[in-house]
């Protein structure tokens, strides 16, 4: 499975690469992240580490982080919101993100194919 | 916009208010000969798209908003818009 399905394109310079996300996928949220010190707006938030999936919900490219706007929790399949309306879902101008877990999926079999 | 082909679909009862009575698709993105690339991607489905559809799906969030529920200003960024019938290429040579 290609390595860079998960992302719209990437950025590779010597000291850093940046992924640009795809919109809409299936992942798996796999962690939790903490972190003390951040944007004041984003306290009381909750941050996930997600494993996006392929179709038949193998995990295919990098994990990454997003915000919770649903109540997700470890081992849930979920879809995200990307780009600017991620911060829809909170109160607009308050919430810094580019991607937001807006639904919980009922379970793998609730993917359906053909 | 991509060209993709309907997968499937995902049930999702928890999910951000402005998906009520949407239907999200599960997609595979094509190339316009017709090949199916690695990339899967969901979208919520703005027109009677059903399984097995070549479709046409924006990835913009106003406009993929406003097509799946008629309003701007949701938590939305993908959206099927379109049924493709056929596509004609030039031939190579």
């Amino acid at each position: 499975m290609n390595k860079k399905a998960s992302y719209l394109f990437t950025v590779s310079h010597s000291r850093f690469t940046i992924h640009v996300l795809r919109n809409m996928q299936l992942a798996r949220v796999i962690g939790t992240v903490v972190a003390t010190v951040k944007n004041e707006s984003l306290e009381g938030r909750k941050l996930l580490v997600v494993q996006t999936l392929n179709k038949d919900l193998e995990p295919s490219g990098k994990p990454m982080v997003a915000v919770d706007s649903v109540g997700a929790g470890v081992g849930e399949l979920v879809f995200w919101c990307r780009g600017k309306e991620a911060s829809f879902p909170f109160k607009r101008e308050d919430t810094p993100t580019d991607c937001t877990i807006i639904a919980i999926v009922d379970s793998n079999a609730h993917v359906t194919q053909g | 916009m991509l060209l993709a082909k309907v997968l499937g679909n995902i049930v999702a009862t928890q999910k951000n208010r402005r998906y009520e009575n949407a239907s999200v698709m599960l997609c595979q993105q094509i190339t316009p000969e017709g090949e199916e690339t690695a990339t899967t991607v969901l979208a919520l489905n703005a027109i009677d798209a059903g399984v097995g559809d070549t479709v046409l799906i924006v990835q913009e969030g106003w406009s993929a908003s406003t097509a799946a529920t008629g309003k701007s200003g949701a938590a939305i960024d993908s959206a099927i818009v379109g049924v493709v019938d056929r596509i004609d290429l030039l031939e190579d040579e």
